[in-house]
């Protein structure tokens, strides 16, 4: 980044019309944006910003009247805003303008204000003038408690003692590498520290001493962990929701959470696998013949389901004996009655009050861990054809025929 | 920080005819659109996504253009800048099914419209078919959820009108919100155009200010408890010294700019068709020249010494000399910004 400093708008109009003069007679020609130009006098009207300015700094200036900001300065700053978004209003060491009227324009239009150093930083003697200077403007800009625009280079000062009430001293103030030639580079140490410490006495005068920065942090921490718990509550929240709509068995896989405290994505995973796993195994040793609707599921596995589900009728001495002993099964773990529990309407069976007590869930996921665990052992049965349906299907879609266009009228 | 404020003319074309337009006859009946290629020129720059924006779409009537453009303006604007504020000014003629729709998905639920009780008609000329439809079409929104305040124009003819009338017609239709204008004879300045530097419009108006503030004091001394009862709030008797002005175009020449189908840029939207105050064109410049355009800083500066007229006022503060567009005085005693409701306001806080 090259510095000019100290041209007037007049020259900077000149340096505008050479570059698009020098862009009509070669098109290719182009400029990067690596000039700043600071404390821009303005003698006229900047009409034109230089295509290579990265940013501009006008040093303000009194109209005829010395009561007011001239016009070409006040024009300037509202013309260039419109083509750079990096425009400073940069006063002088020397200025002597009232603080008060920099600092009402530059809330008017937002711009940051510089307030630059000497040119000799050589020792105390020279900046004694200008760290007074700075005062004044950091004195007003503390009590205006505007948030439109920052103060340089108090605002760089201001992050360097949040750093240190953190219990980090930063080796630099600034990392910009802007603000480090206007601010501190080529500054004698003796002149920074007296600065600062002038700097120091204002911020102790309006805001307070050490203890006000370590508040200020404090505030700022209770304020992100505050923010960070209403996050995680919420995403924990989102969790929940997206369990219930986007697995079949939200209910198993929080008891499962409960049972061996992995975290709710994990115990998804584990019972995700499980399925998975088994359903590998039958595909290993059940698998389908060739010309098998791929689609449907393997015949094989379909007869091996059909035997258990024989197994179990023969063994309760029939159809009607299996029949009634399911029923029963489904009416103890509330299998067909899942939607109700699982509304509010009918409350959590003596058996889910107890295993919630066990698995250390609500009574209303306990019984509903139980239904889901249930109905995923009927649909075996139900594939194996031993029981007709599990009583918490789908009920079947309604087929609508279209509307017809045409309206009545008479 | 105030808004920076987009207001995006798509096109010009209206289905109303008002006498007094700040369009052109001509431009009105022309069935020009704006292209994508050219908002997307005019909302690519750090003006808007530098800063708090909304984007205010506007025509003639933005809703001819039909859903399927309208919604693709939307989308690409969103696109553009995510986090600008999106809502639309519609003359409520004829609301079309889609408004609410439209005004759910990416107006927050908000829209805006004018009127006056005189002056403004459907295109056959009848002004009794336009407030018919303008109040169907103000209800079919407020019961869609759409909220729409109204903007009442406080023309001659409002004013002549009376209070009962207007008070009639705010409580006859659906709508609980309504603010008012200042009302400017176009139609006198296009007859002979006068600027002053800058490109500043020397606007004249249809009343006198001393009228319109008495005309407000009066509705709101006669009507205002009937009105206040029924649900209606009204901005001009809300005015609150804490929050400002809320009249339109108080202190906004460095923050508004108005974009019109065929490219061409200038400030505040009552200048759409003003040619003296156009900034130039997205056809041939880029926005950062239009932004750099002289007379744009030129207006702003001239904003500003309008507003020092008002020196010694003890408004000044929270009034900022009222909309910008008109002289702060016109002779007859009061001032644009309303010195005599503000004092109202005053005493109502006092009280």
């Amino acid at each position: 980044m090259q510095f000019l400093a100290g041209l007037k708008a007049s020259e900077l109009n000149q340096i505008f019309e050479k570059q698009a003069n020098e862009i009509k007679l070669n098109q290719a020609e182009k400029f990067d944006r690596n000039v700043a130009y600071t404390q821009v006098e303005c003698d006229v009207e900047l009409m034109r910003v230089p295509l290579d300015a990265a940013s501009v700094g006008l040093a303000p200036s009194l109209d005829e009247t010395g009561e007011a900001l001239c016009e070409n300065f006040v024009f300037s700053l509202l013309l260039i805003t419109g083509t750079l978004n990096q425009c400073t209003i940069d006063v002088p060491a020397d200025c002597s303008i009232d603080p008060a009227l920099v600092l009402s324009e530059a809330e008017q239009q937002s711009l940051n204000v510089r307030v630059l150093m000497p040119d000799d930083t050589s020792c105390i003697e020279p900046v004694r003038a200008y760290a007074d200077l700075l005062a004044e403007y950091s004195t007003l800009w503390l009590r205006q408690g505007s948030g439109t625009y920052s103060l340089s280079p108090l605002d760089g000062y201001l992050e360097y003692r949040f750093a240190r009430a953190l219990g980090h001293t930063p080796d630099q103030i600034t990392r910009n590498s802007e603000m480090q030639a206007l601010f501190t580079d080529s500054v004698s140490e003796e002149a920074m520290d007296y600065v600062k410490s002038r700097l120091d006495q204002v911020i102790e005068h309006e805001l307070g001493g050490d203890e006000y920065f370590r508040e200020q942090v404090d505030l700022v921490a209770s304020a992100i962990h505050l923010k960070n718990t209403e996050l995680r509550n919420a995403r924990l929240q989102m969790l929940e929701q997206e369990l219930d709509s986007r697995t079949p068995v939200p209910n198993l896989i929080r008891a499962v959470a409960s049972l061996t405290g992995l975290a709710i994505p994990d115990a998804a995973g584990m019972v995700y696998e499980i399925k998975h796993g088994i359903h590998t195994v039958l595909d290993k040793y059940l698998p389908r013949a060739e010309g098998d609707d791929i689609k449907a599921p393997s015949p094989k596995q379909l007869e091996l389901a059909s035997g258990i589900g024989s197994a179990f009728v023969s063994a309760l001495g029939g159809q009607d004996a299996f029949n009634a002993v399911w029923g029963e099964i489904a009416k103890v773990t509330q299998l067909k009655s899942s939607v109700d529990v699982d509304r509010g309407v009918e409350p959590p069976s003596e058996i889910a009050v107890k295993a919630a007590d066990s698995l250390g869930v609500e009574p209303k996921v306990a019984a509903l861990a139980i239904a889901e665990l249930t109905g995923m052992f009927g649909s075996i049965l139900k594939a194996g054809k031993a029981i007709e349906t599990l009583g918490i299907e789908k009920p079947a879609e309604v087929k609508t025929t279209a509307q017809s266009n045409i309206i009545a009228v008479g | 920080m105030a808004d920076h404020v987009a207001f995006i003319n798509v096109t010009r074309q209206c289905n109303v005819d008002c006498l007094r337009c700040y369009l052109t006859a001509e431009n009105r009946a022309r069935k020009e659109r704006l292209s994508l290629r050219t908002l997307e020129s005019f909302l690519n720059h750090h003006f808007w996504s530098d800063n708090q924006t909304v984007l205010i779409w506007e025509g003639g009537e933005a809703t001819v253009v039909g859903q399927k453009i309208m919604r693709e303006y939307c989308e690409r604007a969103r696109q553009i800048l995510p986090y600008a504020r999106q809502t639309m000014v519609t003359n409520c003629f004829a609301v079309p099914d889609w408004l609410p729709e439209l005004a759910n998905e990416f107006f927050g639920q908000q829209v805006e419209t004018t009127f006056a009780l005189g002056k403004k008609a459907s295109l056959k000329g009848d002004e009794a078919a336009y407030r018919l439809q303008f109040a169907r079409g103000l209800n079919k929104l407020w019961q869609a959820g759409i909220r729409c305040p109204v903007n009442i124009e406080l023309n001659r003819e409002t004013i002549d009108a009376g209070v009962d009338e207007l008070a009639d017609f705010m409580l006859s239709t659906d709508c609980m919100a309504w603010e008012f204008d200042l009302s400017v004879n176009f139609e006198s300045f296009r007859r002979r155009p006068e600027y002053a530097a800058g490109g500043v419009p020397i606007l004249p108006l249809t009343v006198s200010y001393s009228e319109v503030w008495k005309f407000l004091a009066e509705l709101e001394d006669r009507r205002g408890a009937e009105l206040e009862t029924a649900g209606i709030s009204i901005g001009a008797f809300n005015q609150d010294p804490l929050t400002g002005n809320n009249q339109f175009n108080v202190a906004s020449e460095k923050r508004f700019l108005t974009l019109n189908p065929d490219g061409v840029v200038t400030t505040n939207p009552l200048y759409s068709d003003l040619e003296g105050t156009h900034l130039g064109s997205l056809a041939d410049e880029t926005m950062a020249e239009l932004l750099s355009n002289p007379n744009r800083a030129r207006r702003v500066l001239a904003e500003r010494k309008r507003a020092a007229m008002c020196s010694g006022c003890v408004h000044l503060d929270y009034c900022s000399g009222g909309p910008s567009h008109v002289p702060v005085f016109d002779g007859s005693g009061e001032c644009a910004g309303g010195a005599a409701l503000w004092n109202r306001a005053l005493q109502r806080s006092h009280a």
